[in-house]
């Protein structure tokens, strides 16, 4: 019985957390991918190519570099189709952890890297029309490396925990401390007199 | 994993079961405000390049044509130094065995020939080096001053007329008639000088 509740328990912990249901089915899409098919690989790129551009692309900023790293992030992905693990994830995360080792490693130079945001991208992208997003860009951009990527990544990118943990090649419950962590550092430093932006105020508590 | 990481989590993807604290309440705004911020997609011409490149890379679909491809050195990744040579030399090889089988000239035969033709290069491009065994030099060349100066005429070179017809048969050139000709020559007091 007990081993039953903790199973339940681990259940219920996927379940909140928004993530697989630990299927034990074979999934025919990662199948597919796995088998090197052409009409899987499309279809992945179709659905994935843009959100991962836009992820590279807040980090580069040029657009000829976030091409070139995202047909890169698919022609891994397709050497490596025999390591992609069903996890009962959309395959987007595993792309996401590609796309993030190979912008980590472009033009690197010693121990920089590149930035988890570029506001000049933000603010090309908003145009000036809206301040308070552009400062918020910027209070992120301000954080640490790794509170920066979770939040980037679980709010703008729009991963689950989840999804989040398997590009980040950490662990669910990392995540979720991460980006505790992470968004309290976000609310003080926009709720600090020297650094608060004047266009954006923190949320009350 | 502390509590509080739970419960925000639970209230960021709505599972929560009890409402949120007013802590909880406000970042949740604040990761909804993060939703906000927009980044550039991908144009339609760079989407267009990159399914290109990628339908370029599975190839017929297995991508089995392509690692001899990469291998030879026309592929797009980066390859180590033992392998180009390789490579290279796999290369060198085809283009030979096309080019014999073309020209019905073995490889060595080719070489051989590019070999002669570097030599020959090399020897004519020499700027005023040695000449080679047998060619003439180009300094040396007879003059007539040495019968000038003992009050002589120098006698022209006797140079075959092709259309002089003749007891010799046509040896015999217009220097011989200019110069009498089959007449014995009188020796002269300049000859002596000459002969010395």
């Amino acid at each position: 019985m007990p081993a039953i509740a903790g199973g339940a328990l681990l259940r219920l912990a996927e379940i909140l957390g928004g993530g697989p249901s630990a299927a034990a089915a074979p999934n025919p899409a990662a199948e597919a991918l796995r088998r090197r098919d052409r009409a899987a690989w499309t279809q992945l790129f179709e659905r994935e190519a843009p959100a991962l551009y836009r992820y590279v692309i807040g980090r580069v900023g040029s657009p000829e570099d976030a091409e070139d790293i995202v047909s890169r992030t698919f022609e891994e992905a397709w050497k490596h189709a025999e390591s992609f693990e069903d996890r009962g994830l959309p395959p987007r995360a595993w792309l996401f952890g590609i796309a993030r080792h190979l912008t980590a490693s472009h033009r690197r130079r010693l121990f920089r890297q590149p930035p988890m945001l570029r506001i000049d991208v933000v603010e090309a992208a908003a145009g000036g029309s809206d301040p308070e997003v552009i400062d918020l860009a910027r209070a992120i951009a301000r954080l640490p490396r790794a509170d920066a990527e979770v939040i980037m990544l679980r709010f703008v990118h729009g991963l689950s925990a989840h999804e989040a943990a398997v590009a980040l090649n950490t662990t669910v419950d990392a995540v979720k401390s991460r980006q505790a962590r992470a968004l309290r550092r976000l609310r003080d430093m926009l709720e600090a007199p020297a650094s608060a932006p004047a266009g954006l105020r923190a949320p009350e508590r | 994993m502390d509590e509080f990481a739970q419960q925000l989590h639970e209230a960021l993807v709505g599972a929560g079961d009890r409402p949120p604290g007013t802590e909880v309440a406000a970042l949740v705004r604040l990761a909804r405000q993060c939703e906000r911020i927009v980044l550039p997609g991908p144009t339609t011409e760079q989407v267009a390049r990159m399914r290109r490149r990628l339908l370029e890379r599975t190839g017929d679909g297995r991508g089995r044509t392509w690692p001899l491809v990469d291998w030879l050195g026309f592929g797009p990744q980066p390859r180590p130094l033992a392998q180009r040579l390789a490579a290279g030399l796999a290369v060198a090889a085809i283009a030979f065995s096309g080019a014999s089988a073309a020209a019905g000239t073995t490889p060595w035969d080719a070489a051989v020939r590019a070999g002669e033709i570097l030599v020959d290069a090399a020897r004519n491009l020499r700027p005023g080096g040695d000449p080679a065994p047998g060619e003439p030099t180009a300094t040396v060349t007879p003059t007539p001053t040495a019968g000038a100066t003992a009050g002589g005429t120098a006698e022209p070179t006797p140079t075959p007329d092709p259309t002089a017809e003749g007891d010799d048969g046509g040896q015999r050139g217009r220097g011989s008639e200019a110069s009498g000709g089959d007449r014995e020559r009188t020796p002269e007091p300049g000859d002596d000088r000459r002969s010395d």
